[in-house]
């Protein structure tokens, strides 16, 4: 639905008929700009182990099923740089080395 | 060369990672050295006193289970029930992996196999189960996949 700008109402997506008649409206959707994030709290995927760079415990990956199945496959090859690293797993998969560093798991007892 | 306190043994022994499942609003209980009895008994206390709705039991090796239950809760009331467990049922393992979920400010339980131990199985189930635990079932399947 194309937006307007209404003076009561700011923003809303209004759709018309063939005509240019007013058929209805609805508050339009808050830009992403906008919306104020503070992480992902949803579910997510842990991967975790001691790592060969001695720093990096786990990763904590969120998105879609194919997303996570590659970035669990890619997260064996690169340890997390930091001890905990939450990052969604499209980001990890299109900057990998942001995140992590190439290295190894290691065989060490670790809490879950 | 690795640094950071790795040894020259565990440089030769690379290892898959553990493969988990993580977040805030699912009630999850690890328990270590206690007999089944003892952690349905837990189970079912914790989830009549909290009004928690239905649990699952997984068996993760001998004598090591896992409780999922299946209402959804604020992280806030899931560290409240997580240390009420703990305190109640004085279980050493339970505090250990306490301590751990309040470092990370999010609770996992463990999906893959590790070292010699297979992945958790379910042994037990109780309550109509519809919310959190098809979401942790979800997710478990599409880790044993990987």
């Amino acid at each position: 639905m194309p937006t307007e700008y209404w003076k009561r109402y700011g923003r809303v997506s209004v759709s018309r008929n063939a005509k240019g008649q007013f058929v209805k409206w609805q508050r339009a959707p808050t830009p992403r700009s906008y919306r104020t994030s503070f992480g992902f709290f949803g579910n997510q995927v842990s991967v975790y182990g001691h790592c060969s760079n001695g720093v990096g415990e786990r990763y904590d990956f969120h998105g879609s099923g194919r997303e996570l199945y590659r970035a669990i496959f890619l997260a064996h090859e690169i340890v997390p740089k930091r001890r905990f690293v939450r990052v969604s797993a499209s980001a990890f998969l299109a900057h990998p080395y942001r995140y992590g560093e190439r290295g190894y798991w290691v065989d060490r007892a670790v809490e879950s | 060369m690795a640094s950071g306190g790795i040894g020259l043994t565990e440089q030769l022994n690379p290892e898959p990672p553990m493969l988990g499942y993580t977040d805030k609003s699912t009630v999850k209980l690890d328990f270590d050295n206690v007999s089944f009895k003892f952690v349905k008994y837990w189970a079912l206390r914790t989830m009549n006193w909290f009004k928690l709705r239905a649990f699952i039991i997984l068996k993760s090796s001998k004598n090591h289970y896992h409780v999922l239950f299946d209402r959804s809760v604020t992280w806030k009331k899931n560290i409240h029930i997580m240390a009420w467990v703990w305190i109640e049922s004085k279980n050493e393992g339970l505090g250990k992996w306490f301590a751990m979920q309040c470092i990370k400010e999010s609770s996992t339980l463990r999906l893959s196999p590790k070292k010699e131990k297979s992945s958790p199985r379910i042994v037990f189930r109780f309550g109509n189960q519809d919310n959190e635990t098809t979401n942790f079932l979800k997710y478990r399947k599409l880790v044993k996949k990987a």
